[in-house]
């Protein structure tokens, strides 16, 4: 563990939402560059630890460290720099619904700042990746479920986020749109972003962490296969309970 | 394909404002409508006010003395000098001799005065034994003065309160306009890391102008139809508060106060106007610092 950086940090926290028992005592550690998959018994317990790590809501008990910023602690004027590098790809994709498909891969970059040139580059590039070229100036309301989910992807990974967190980023996607939006998490990871995923199906993909929830309790398994494309990391530490 | 997407991002970059209008035309034109409409309260008091301000006036320049010289002959240029040597006499205006009639001093007393003040000067005027008669009806004055103090009272509270209806009917839509029809928007924009100020930052703008906009609107429609109101009725002879027509200068006092009102009520609907502008040096230099 010593000299591993740790990117998202859970600590004993507990969380109730809306009377129940989101987070118990959850401990949960990922270390910069992990591609890790949640399994959770309860939506509650998923969307809790969303809302948790993109800092819309406090712990109950514990602390949340993100990139060894304790979060919990955090001033509400800093929240949205922590927001800009988290890259949120949710259940039902929340997306400008009037805006283009240009438009809305922009928004994350104007906000980071960035100038124009750079702009054009990355939306290119990503309208490239995410072969949604023919659809750049399509209004998204238009576009079907799957794809609009998998421009959800492509625009929570264009501006390069230290962490991305997906809620089961498949679910109701084309085969082809589904490698499409993998393809483009595991670049990102392989990139060096720190990937969570809520995801049902653990055993498809090369995770470094694997996490259970059961009752609001997470479970960290050991770190079970390291892929090809991970070789370069590290090996990772044991993991907790 | 290069040349497309630099196309669709110029159009992006101020997207907030300018293709947030062309997108929402509908919208901001009913929002036009409404504002202009409910505007038009504040503006009509503005009006009345300047009304009342006027009859004001009116009624100080009532508060005439009339003076009627005692030798026919006398040279009244050198009894004019005299009379306006004595404190509190403002202006005089002069009616010659009409045959037998000597003629007569319209005097008009200076809008400070009270009426014991102009007592004290109508008894100095006597003393100076070049009129036979001074004239100066006490009910008159003291009503005169008594309807310009209440006329300037009204024009005030009806000033403050277009002031405060404008700031409060504009905080109400604009508020409505801003959290509640745009609540998916500012949620995405929040969850994609933008600050306060930069989510509210184009919704205020347009709010501001869409104000300032419907203001003017309002003032326009007022004065159009106060001034078909008042070549189609005579209004002077129902009401001595709406004597006057309204004159370029009380125009361009109108339109100055319906800018005022306009940024007073923008900044009114800012109800976090300070905060926001703190938030964005916060912004800044917590950018400055991070970088």
């Amino acid at each position: 563990m010593a000299g591993d950086p740790a990117m998202i940090h859970l600590s004993k926290v507990t969380k109730i939402s809306a009377g129940k028992t989101a987070l118990r005592e959850a401990t949960m550690l990922l270390p910069k560059g992990s591609y890790a998959s949640l399994k959770v018994d309860s939506e509650t317990t998923g969307i809790a630890l969303l809302r948790l790590l993109m800092g819309y809501e406090k712990p109950d008990r514990g602390t949340v460290r993100i990139n060894d910023i304790d979060i919990t602690r955090l001033a509400q004027t800093r929240v949205p720099f922590l927001r800009r590098n988290v890259g949120l790809l949710e259940y039902k994709p929340n997306l400008a619904g009037n805006r283009t498909v240009v438009e809305n891969l922009a928004m994350p970059l104007q906000i980071a700042g960035f100038n124009r040139k750079a702009m054009n580059e990355r939306i290119a590039d990503k309208l490239e990746q995410a072969g949604l070229e023919e659809q750049a100036s399509a209004i998204v309301q238009k576009l079907n479920e799957s794809t609009q989910r998998l421009l959800a992807c492509a625009r929570a990974t264009i501006h390069h986020p230290q962490t991305i967190l997906a809620d089961n980023p498949d679910a109701g996607v084309s085969s082809e749109h589904r490698e499409r939006i993998f393809k483009m998490i595991e670049a990102a990871n392989n990139g060096g972003s720190t990937v969570l995923l809520i995801t049902g199906d653990v055993h498809s993909r090369a995770f470094t962490h694997t996490l259970n929830a059961y009752k609001g309790t997470l479970i960290q398994d050991q770190h079970k296969k390291q892929s090809q494309h991970h070789s370069r990391k590290r090996s990772l530490p044991n993991g907790m309970v | 394909m290069e040349h497309r997407t630099i196309q669709l991002i110029a159009n992006t970059t101020i997207f907030e404002l300018i293709t947030g209008l062309r997108r929402d035309a509908g919208n901001h034109l009913r929002l036009l409508c409404v504002l202009t409409t409910v505007l038009l309260i504040p503006v009509v008091m503005v009006l009345l006010a300047m009304a009342s301000t006027n009859a004001a006036t009116n009624l100080e320049t009532r508060r005439l003395v009339s003076a009627f010289v005692a030798n026919a002959e006398m040279r009244t240029d050198s009894l004019k000098q005299s009379v306006l040597r004595i404190p509190g006499v403002e202006q005089i205006n002069v009616l010659p001799a009409i045959g037998n009639i000597p003629p007569i001093l319209e005097v008009t007393p200076a809008p400070s005065l009270t009426l014991t003040d102009i007592e004290e000067m109508v008894s100095k005027m006597q003393s100076t034994g070049a009129f036979s008669f001074v004239n100066a009806d006490k009910n008159l004055l003291r009503q005169n003065i008594s309807g310009s103090d209440k006329a300037r009272s009204l024009a005030l509270v009806l000033f403050l309160m277009a002031l405060v209806t404008a700031a409060l009917i504009c905080l109400v839509v604009v508020k409505r306009e801003i959290f509640r029809k745009n609540s998916a928007a500012i949620n995405l924009k929040r969850q994609l890391g933008a600050t306060l100020a930069a989510i509210t930052r184009p919704y205020v703008l347009r709010a501001a102008a869409l104000t300032a906009l419907a203001v003017s609107l309002a003032a326009i429609v007022v004065t159009v139809f106060y001034k078909i109101l008042h070549t189609y009725v005579d209004i002077s002879s129902y009401s001595g508060i709406l004597k006057d027509s309204i004159p370029v200068r009380n125009l361009l006092i109108l339109a100055i106060v319906c800018i005022i009102t306009a940024c007073f009520a923008a900044a009114t609907a800012l109800q976090n106007f300070f905060t926001v502008i703190k938030q964005s040096l916060k912004s800044f230099f917590g950018v400055a610092f991070a970088n």
